[in-house]
Formats: C-alpha cells, sequence, structure tokens
C-alpha cells in the first residue's frame, strides 16, 4: 500500500504551480462567457486545463473526452464554489493515474454540489459581506473622500480570494477522501443540511430585497382602508414570498427559463402599474 | 459641465473594468468590486475633475444598491451602467445626488435588459467552443473563452459609455424629464419585483424536498418579525444547519459499514 502511493507520489501528482494555476483560472475566469446556456461551464473546463494537458498531451482523443465533460451546464457561486474545482482537481488527476473514476460519477459530484453550494455562497458572498463592507464605505465617503472606493475594492477582493483559495485548498486536499466520506447518505445529510441554511438566508433575501407595495386603497364615507397596511398586520412581505413561490413552481414544474420569469414578472408590474395597484 | 473625448474614453474603459461578465485584468472579483457605485462615482469623479462630488453621488448611489446581489446569475439591475454612464450624466447634467439616484434607477433597468440580451447571445461562444474542442484545437477554444467574450464586453461596455457620456452632455437633463412618469414607476415596480428571479431560481437548487419550506418561511420571519440583520440570520440559519445534522445523526450508524461497501463498487 505504502509502496503504491509512493509511486503515485512520484510520478503524477500536481506541481504546487498547477495547482495554483487550476485554482487562479477558476478565480479569474469564473463567470466567463456568462450566458444563460451553460453559465460557467466555460470557466470549469479552464480552470481544469492544466490538468488535462499534463496528462493528455499527447492523447489527444482522451483531452478531446475529458473537455467535453465539462462542457455541461454549469452554475454555482464562484467564490465558495471553488471546492467543488478542488475536489474534481484532485479526482481528475487519479482518474489521469488510471483510477478508475467514472465520467458520470464526476459528473454527479458536480450537480449535486453545485446547487447547495450556490444558495450558501450567494447569501454569504453577495447578500451577507457586501452589504457590510459597503456600509462601512458608504461612511467614508459621505463628505467626498476617496477612501470609501479604495476600501470597497482592497476588502471585498480580499475577503473574497480568501474564502475561495481556503475552500479550493480543502476541496483539493481531501478530494477523494472527501468524496467517500460524502457518498451515500453521508452526503445527502450534509445537503440537507446546506439546504437548511441556504433556504433560511434565501427566505431572509426574499423578506429584505423584494419590494412589491400596494398602493390602492378603498376609500369610503366613513374610513380608508390601506391594502398594503392590512397585509403587514397579517403577514409583512407576504406577496414577495407569494412572487418568489410562484417563480419555483413556474421554474421547477412549467419549467419556464429565467428569461420567461422576468417576462412573467415584468407583465403583473406593467399590468398593476398601469391600473394603478401599486 | 464640459467633457472631452478623452474623458469620455476613460469612462468608457472604467465601466468595461467593472463588468462582472468581463473578467480582465484580477477575475470576477475585482470586475464585481469596480462594479459597485461608491467605487464607480469616485473614478468618474477623479476623471471629471471633481472626485468630492463623484464621491458623495457614488455613496447616495450605492445607498440605494446596497442590497444588489446577483442572485443565480441573475441580474436585477445592470451595475456597471448605473456606477459608470449614469453617474457620468448625473455630474455633467449638475444634477444633485437625488436626482443622480432617480437616473440611476432607470439606467440600471435598462442595462439589465441590454445584459439579459447579452446572457442569451452568448450561446455563440458555447457552440464556438464546442467545434474548437471536438477538433481538439486548444487554442481556438481558449481564445473563445477567454479572448472573445472580454471583446464583445468591450464593444457593449465602451461603445454605449463613451457615446452616452460624449453626447449625453448636452441633453441628459432633458432626457431625463423627456421620460413619462409612469414608465419610471414600472420601471421602479419592476425593480423591487426582479430579485424574485434569482431567489426563485436559488429556491429551485436548494428546496428538494418540500417540507423544508419551513426554513425559507423561517428566514422570512428573522427578517420581518424578529427584526434580524443578514448576518445575525445566516448565523442563525447556521445554527440549525448544524442541528439538523446533528439530529438526523444516529440512524446511520449501523449502515456505515455497508455504505463502505457500495462505495468500493462504485469507485
Amino acid at each position: 500500500m505504502s509502496e503504491k502511493k509512493e509511486i503515485i507520489n512520484e510520478s503524477t501528482q500536481l506541481t504546487k504551480k498547477e495547482v495554483n494555476k487550476v485554482w487562479w483560472t477558476w478565480w479569474k475566469y469564473a463567470l466567463t462567457v456568462f450566458g444563460y446556456e451553460r453559465l460557467q461551464a466555460p470557466g470549469f473546463t479552464l480552470s481544469m486545463l492544466p490538468i488535462f494537458k499534463k496528462f493528455y498531451k499527447n492523447k489527444p482523443e482522451k483531452m478531446v473526452a475529458a473537455l467535453k465533460r465539462h462542457s455541461v451546464f454549469y452554475n454555482t457561486n464562484n467564490i465558495v464554489g471553488a471546492v467543488v474545482n478542488g475536489i474534481v482537481a484532485s479526482m481528475e488527476v487519479e482518474k489521469a493515474n488510471g483510477a478508475k473514476i467514472s465520467d458520470d460519477f464526476i459528473q454527479n459530484i458536480k450537480v449535486g454540489l453545485m446547487g447547495p453550494l450556490a444558495g450558501i455562497g450567494d447569501a454569504i458572498t453577495q447578500a451577507t459581506i457586501p452589504p457590510i463592507v459597503l456600509s462601512v464605505a458608504i461612511g467614508l465617503s459621505t463628505n467626498g473622500s476617496v477612501l470609501g472606493a479604495i476600501f470597497a475594492v482592497a476588502v471585498l477582493y480580499g475577503i473574497n480570494m480568501l474564502i475561495s483559495r481556503i475552500t479550493f485548498m480543502s476541496g483539493y486536499k481531501s478530494g477523494r477522501e472527501a468524496v467517500n466520506k460524502l457518498l451515500g447518505k453521508q452526503m445527502a445529510r450534509i445537503q440537507d443540511a446546506m439546504s437548511v441554511l441556504g433556504l433560511t438566508v434565501v427566505g431572509a433575501i426574499t423578506a429584505s430585497y423584494v419590494n412589491f407595495t400596494i398602493t390602492a386603497e378603498y376609500v369610503s364615507e366613513y374610513s380608508t382602508i390601506n391594502f398594503q397596511e392590512v397585509l403587514d398586520g397579517i403577514f409583512p412581505k407576504f406577496i414577495p414570498m407569494c412572487l418568489v413561490l410562484l417563480g419555483f413552481y413556474l421554474l421547477k414544474f412549467k419549467k419556464f427559463s429565467a428569461i420567461k420569469l422576468i417576462g412573467v414578472y415584468l407583465v403583473i408590474a406593467i399590468v398593476l402599474g398601469v391600473i394603478g395597484i401599486v | 459641465m464640459d467633457v472631452s473625448i478623452f474623458q469620455a474614453f476613460l469612462i468608457g474603459v472604467a465601466c468595461w473594468l467593472g463588468s462582472v461578465e468581463n473578467s480582465q485584468p484580477l477575475g470576477v472579483a475585482f470586475s464585481d468590486a469596480m462594479s459597485k457605485p461608491i467605487v464607480g462615482g469616485t473614478i468618474v469623479g477623479i476623471i471629471l475633475g471633481d472626485v468630492v462630488t463623484g464621491a458623495t453621488i457614488g455613496a447616495a448611489v450605492q445607498a440605494m444598491y446596497l442590497g444588489q446581489v446577483l442572485i443565480g446569475g441573475v441580474a436585477t439591475a445592470d451595475m456597471a451602467f448605473v456606477s459608470y454612464p449614469s453617474i457620468a450624466l448625473a455630474m455633467l447634467a449638475g444634477a444633485d445626488a437625488n436626482v443622480a439616484v432617480t437616473l440611476a434607477a432607470t439606467v440600471g433597468v435598462l442595462g439589465a435588459a441590454l445584459f439579459t440580451g447579452y446572457e442569451i447571445l452568448a450561446s455563440v461562444f458555447y457552440q464556438l467552443g464546442d467545434k474548437f474542442i471536438a477538433q481538439n484545437n486548444i487554442k481556438g477554444m481558449k481564445v473563445a473563452y477567454m479572448v472573445l467574450p472580454p471583446i464583445t464586453s468591450f464593444v457593449i461596455r465602451f461603445g454605449i459609455t463613451f457615446a452616452i457620456v460624449l453626447l449625453g452632455s448636452n441633453y441628459a437633463s432633458s432626457l431625463l424629464a423627456a421620460i413619462p412618469e409612469l414608465v419610471l414607476h414600472i420601471a421602479s415596480v419592476l425593480g423591487g419585483v426582479l430579485p424574485a428571479v434569482g431567489i426563485s431560481i436559488l429556491v429551485t437548487y436548494t428546496l428538494k424536498d418540500y417540507k423544508f419550506v419551513i426554513f425559507f418561511l423561517i428566514g422570512m420571519m428573522c427578517i420581518t418579525f424578529l427584526q434580524f440583520n443578514m448576518v445575525a440570520t445566516a448565523v442563525f440559519g447556521a445554527c440549525l444547519a448544524v442541528m439538523y445534522y446533528m439530529f438526523t445523526d444516529h440512524k446511520n450508524e449501523n449502515n456505515l459499514e455497508i455504505q463502505d461497501d457500495e462505495e468500493d463498487e462504485l469507485l
């Protein structure tokens, strides 16, 4: 066993430089192309390229197969999602060394992780950190100082880089070991736990950032009823919740695309805006 | 305030640097940070020679977009167009921070529509990438994925910003007045509703078991009833997640060995 391990270590691990390149490519090009069709697929393919170049340089068939394997739809939070690049990178290295890891297996890891990580990642790196940093920056800039802008760029870039780097390296180091642990029921439990966190924060984002205010009032001789106030008295942010659940229903069961959903909301906004309800 | 061609050129380039679809020169997170109005306002102020006004307007617009998030890859307002051409226009028209905020909101929604168009058209690059991959042409693939998209982004961002800043300086205030009230109103309603798109996408990702919708409700109630802020809610959610993990533990212990065998077969 130890002998076998030594051979692997000697001949086929990535150098530190190559590992860094895998990470940096993802860090830099995660959102390149940025189309609805496959979102981050090119970024993921590019980040695996240093590995494929090392192992499949003179094996064009394997090279093409490897690149094709990663060209399918992929979308997650580009900062926290670096952990997937780490795990898959270490699995690709093993695969190139002859380990029996099927293409489907790698694909399942990616698909299984991208959703929960998108939920948590967006919650942390989009909805939590930037508002805090930018609030401080606004405070620094209200009298026209350049400090706010410098602070915002330096801190946002620095924090994101730190998170991305740490998650990537932990994914790469645990690699298949992590996958072994994560497989099966263990994985389902972790994913469920991640969904708990993700959904809690997504609910909070709904309450904070989706706004819909009914301005119409019922005016009678004796009193004025403000519908929005009545609703707020029962359950604040009830309509934003309904809008999100409607969106979920259309996406999941009616197979709407994001663009179609934007169209639906646009129609709602126009119709209700024109007749004066909102 | 007058603007020279050189100044318009610089603002155009800055807008390109602050657009998330452009990964040059330091990566997505850098472009994302550059796209913040507080940064854009300061940079536009420096270029136009009045950094105090620029940073002040930037801070005011930033306050409105504090919660602006790019969730699930769906932009609800285009931050690059908000932070550069619209702040530049406001400064050139001599508008105060309030007018600048209205202008930014309008430009933001229009920009988001434009960006949605870009996200659809970007399919061309995927097809091109597929073609080169099938031919084992790594260089070609790199061009399709790493070179052409930033160039396209540059053409759109720089072109529109340059034209708006150069031509718009004379007409900015009258242009703003010419937009009907109803359009502005619908734009602002839509701006409030659009975050629901990205959130819906995230829910489809994370909601596998419908019973879990209670956690979505808990999250909402943390904000509406308990008046938590986002950080407190995130920590609370993390606690719930750990508790969930702890309380589902005992079921699996007996199955661990069987599971290991399954894994070996799978691998």
